[in-house]
């Protein structure tokens, strides 16, 4: 099915003109009195760092990488240099967050890039196949999902969704086991071919040319925020460095920021059960939604007074930037206008709909408690409290997780026996 | 200031030396006979400084009582680890502090509190410690819920006869006034729940709804709006609506949100239309949590199990009540004698069973206190029970009856009928206890062996070790309950682990056997047989043997 391509300018204008009617100048004067933005930002920033994943366990992933590909080299016998394991998804594109169950892993989403005949010949369940049997019998667990492989270390903090993929010039268009979304030509050339297990068919696919597109959009959000010392770019996310990105975000990245915000937010929300967390708003939509909204304003010529500002007004176009075919909601992909991430929007009783709607409302309210505090207590309060980060103030002195009261009581005798339930 | 309590000297120079306690404006109740000294600690940052005025209690009657920090009321279910007084759980085994006189405790307290809690507590370290122990604070937070608006009723909890699922249910089920709302989509279960609580019953409809993860007290809610959104969020905007909107108007509602480390009740009355909303404890009685307490070990669970246990005897009723208590389904119960005064000193039923059929007692009176069980009375011979019945259809038959013409019959039907048999006995004086598990064979007679003689540990008692009740020809064997015990334990562990191992191509016969010390001081003795001679220093063996 093609997917209408949708005018982000004119949905975000027409947003923007009903938030200037209905919203008015009170609300935007009680904001802009008591707007502090030299002090919002490094809080924000904070926070940001707070959920960020620590880089020594983003290293230890990154040597994950080379034993992947190592065992791959060895079982498959393709030549080293027709295998490439590398980052996708938010790991790539520094949006990877954090879980707030301290005890959850975080996985890291990576694609396995062959480039070899004898690895599609056979076609694509063959070649899935073919990538997952070489990953069993080693000393890790794997686990078969729609279009990866997980691969899981036994107490290791992350898992890695290795997704094998062969580039996009070795399969023909015209093979009938294909899906295929037309990609945009600025990025096509990145373009992919995965497996969708369930149905043995090749998707296209292009992680790459989507984190350039994510890349292209922080750009345009540079520009969105009035500041007096707007600084020379910092462009240390956009390296190709492989392994994993580094996950650091500079002050100007607004959209990088503000992705990561709200998918912490929406983190927080699941964990206090104000979302479902099997219909939760899934990040690529968080992603591309962000990402053409700012992309629209910079068009659109819009500019606010400060980062909460332009939280705010994101947080409220958002949910406008979802086009409706009739009654069908499309986002398409950005790099592949045929695909429409929210094709599953109208399966189980709309649900996965509704709970978008429903976290743009309460990411919408709590930006405005923030907007409306008037104090740095008030202001830094909310802030935890929204992004669920209260343990954040000082830096720890006692060590994260664990419970120090639960240490023993120095003195006391050991106890060799049980003596505790025994009756 | 007068104190009329005796303060020991060296607790009083001790707590005056301190430089963290103000020893000035301390203060007794003479009612709880303690001794109260405020503390002074390291100063909070603002949002931090709810702790109120921490003291320091010191119990002064009695010295099993053990010191503790108190925090004022506002801290509450606002710091972790405080209770519903406001006492501070600053160490994981209190019990340790036995081992130190009083100073010594006070001073590991107030070092444990300043050096550890505090700091801790200020760089919110402890925040994420309400995911640890959901439950305690929950019922710390219904104990102080203000009651005023309830029409009070002395049972509010909520019984949870389901494993939390995945999907939200929405049913009717009943407040028992004697006991609280039980929860269940399990009929039967639920129905035989129902009939063993003798009560006062009203209908209400209940909505389990499984949520992602347990709440911080500050995120309990308190609302019908916010109660309404945590529906919607984990089962759907319909589903909620049908809920709170459809449905019969004069009918109680309760919400219970199950998530995986905790479960929260919402009781609403009918009368107050929709109005108050009503926190209330809710306990978790589904069958793998009560016999198993979800131990990996028992993840298989009993719940399918289907036995016919022949013999509602003394050794049958108790490893009935074993096995009802260990989790199995169905019990089917065949036996057709009439309890007797001469019962009571060695069975688990007692007067009130006196002149009525075993089996239909021990169903009725187990059976009403472990209602996950089905228990079928079968008050007939097994003879009878046996020829109208197809014994494939159980995962197990036991036999306790110790008869030989039972054995024979069952071996006759188990050619045609395949299932696996235990048969379980006694010798004289439980001096040995056999289990004998057939899975494949039928025959006693195994390689030119006959079984029950083999199995024995002892041959050759005399005549007239059975005993005859006065002036009457009846006969019994003389054991006591005590020994009992261990017959029936073993018995039941070995058919336990039959419901759950594969199939033996042997018969395995395990014995408990007593030492000689034992068998010696009874009134009659036999000949102990080679494998069942036990080294001087060994009272009892449990032996194990392949045929």
């Amino acid at each position: 099915m093609s997917v209408t391509k949708v005018n982000y300018r004119e949905l975000e204008k027409s947003a923007n003109d009903k938030k200037l009617i209905t919203e008015g100048a009170v609300y935007d004067s009680i904001s802009l009195e008591h707007f502090q933005p030299e002090k919002v930002l490094p809080l924000l920033h904070h926070v940001n760092d707070f959920i960020s994943i620590k880089e020594d366990e983003i290293e230890a992933a990154t040597v994950a990488y080379e034993d992947l590909a190592n065992i791959l080299v060895n079982k498959l016998n393709w030549p080293r240099d027709n295998i490439k394991i590398h980052p996708q998804g938010s790991a790539s594109s520094s949006t990877l967050i954090r879980s707030p169950n301290s005890n959850e892993r975080f996985d890291i989403d990576a694609i396995c890039e062959i480039d070899h005949l004898d690895a599609y010949k056979d076609g694509p369940s063959a070649f899935f196949n073919k990538i997952g049997g070489a990953l069993d019998d080693e000393d890790f667990d794997v686990e078969m999902k729609k279009r990866c492989w997980r691969v899981q270390w036994r107490g290791e903090g992350y898992y890695i969704d290795l997704t094998p993929a062969v580039k996009s010039s070795n399969i023909s268009l015209h093979e009938n086991n294909v899906r295929y979304f037309a990609q945009d030509e600025h990025y096509s050339e990145d373009a992919v071919w995965v497996v969708n297990e369930p149905t043995k068919q090749w998707y296209s696919s292009n992680p790459r040319g989507f984190n350039k597109w994510i890349s292209d959009r922080n750009f345009d959000s540079q520009f969105l925020i009035l500041s007096p010392a707007l600084e020379s770019l910092d462009a240390a996310y956009r390296a190709e460095a492989e392994p994993v990105p580094d996950q650091e975000i500079s002050m100007q990245d607004n959209l990088l920021l503000a992705i990561r915000l709200f998918k912490r937010h929406r983190d927080i929300k699941v964990q206090r059960n104000l979302l479902s967390s099997d219909f939760k708003p899934i990040s690529v939509i968080i992603t591309t939604l962000l990402g053409q909204c700012v992309n629209a304003m910079r068009g659109n010529g819009r500019l606010y007074g400060s980062i909460v500002e332009l939280l705010e007004v994101l947080a409220g176009t958002i949910p406008k930037l979802v086009y409706f075919d009739g009654n069908t909601p499309i986002i398409p992909n950005p790099t592949a206008e045929g695909e429409n991430f929210a094709d599953r929007w109208l399966e189980d009783d709309h649900q996965r709909m509704d709970s978008f709607f429903e976290w743009t409302e309460l990411l919408k309210d709590d930006l405005k408690r923030l907007a409306v505090s008037q104090d740095d207590i008030s202001r830094l309060e909310i802030i935890k409290d929204i992004f669920g980060c209260s343990g954040m103030t000082n830096p720890p002195d006692v060590p994260r997780g664990g419970n120090p009261l639960a240490t023993a009581i120095p003195g006391a005798p050991s106890r060799s026996v049980p003596d505790k339930g025994l009756a | 200031m007068t104190e009329r309590l005796k303060i020991p000297s060296d607790v009083a120079e001790w707590c005056d030396s301190s430089p963290w306690l103000v020893w000035e404006d301390r203060g007794t109740s003479l009612e709880k006979s303690v001794l109260s000294v405020p503390i002074r600690h390291p100063e909070l940052s603002r949002g931090r400084d709810i702790l109120g005025r921490p003291r320091l209690i010191i119990p002064l009657s009695h010295r099993h009582e053990r010191p503790y920090v108190k925090l004022d009321d506002i801290a509450i279910l606002k710091v972790p680890h405080i209770d519903e007084q406001g006492k501070l759980c600053l160490f994981k085994d209190e019990e340790e502090l036995d081992y130190f006189s009083r100073t010594e405790q006070l001073s590991k307290i107030l070092k444990r509190f300043i050096d550890i809690f505090i700091p801790a507590w200020e760089g919110g370290h402890l925040d994420q410690h309400f995911y640890d122990e959901p439950e305690n604070y929950w019922h710390v937070y219904v104990q102080l819920y203000p009651v005023k608006k309830m029409r009070k009723r002395a049972n509010l909890t909520a019984y949870l006869l389901s494993r939390r699922g995945k999907k939200s249910l929405r049913y009717d089920s009943y407040y028992l006034e004697n006991l609280g709302f039980l929860c269940s989509t399990q009929t039967n279960f639920k129905t035989r729940f129902l009939s063993s609580i003798k009560s006062t019953r009203y209908k209400c409809s209940v909505f389990e709804v499984p949520i992602f993860s347990a709440f911080l007290p500050s995120d309990y809610p308190t609302s019908l709006d916010q109660l309404k959104a945590i529906c919607r969020a984990a089962a759907g905007a319909k589903e909620t609506q049908r809920f709170f909107h459809g449905g019969k108007p004069n009918v109680a509602k309760l919400v219970v949100f199950r998530s995986p480390t905790c479960d929260y009740g919402y009781y609403l009355p009918a009368e107050s239309k929709l109005k108050v909303i009503n926190p209330i404890v809710c306990e978790r009685a589904d069958p793998d949590w009560l016999f198993g307490r979800y131990q990996e070990f028992n993840l298989k669970s009993y719940e399918k199990s289907k036995i016919a246990l022949i013999g509602a005897g003394s050794l049958g009723s108790h490893i009935l009540h074993i096995l009802a208590h260990s989790g199995i389904g169905e019990i089917h119960l065949i036996d057709s004698d009439i309890f007797m005064p001469a019962n009571i000193g060695r069975h688990m039923l007692g007067v009130t069973s006196l002149g009525k059929a075993k089996a239909i007692q021990l169903s009725t009176l187990i059976g009403r206190d472990i209602p996950s069980c089905e228990i079928i009375p079968l008050y007939e011979s097994v003879q009878s029970w046996l020829k109208r019945t197809d014994i494939s259809k159980f995962d197990l038959i036991v036999d306790v009856t110790g008869e030989r013409t039972v054995r024979e019959v069952l071996a006759a039907k188990r050619i045609v009928q395949h299932v696996p048999l235990i048969t379980a006995w006694m010798e004289p004086y439980i001096t040995a206890a056999h289990v004998a598990i057939f899975h494949d064979q039928i025959s006693w007679h195994v390689d030119g062996l006959n079984l029950w003689h083999e199995a024995h540990a002892f041959t050759g008692w005399p005549e007239d070790y059975l005993l005859s009740e006065p002036g009457c020809s009846s006969r019994f064997s003389p054991y006591t309950t005590d020994q009992l015990s261990f017959a029936a334990g073993i018995t039941a562990e070995e058919c336990l682990l039959a419901l759950t191992h594969s199939p033996m191509n042997y018969v395995k016969i395990k014995s408990w056997v007593r030492g000689e010390e034992y068998s010696k001081n009874q009134k009659h003795a036999a000949e102990r047989r080679d494998w069942a001679i036990l080294p001087k220093n060994i009272d009892a063996a449990i032996i194990t043997r392949q045929f």
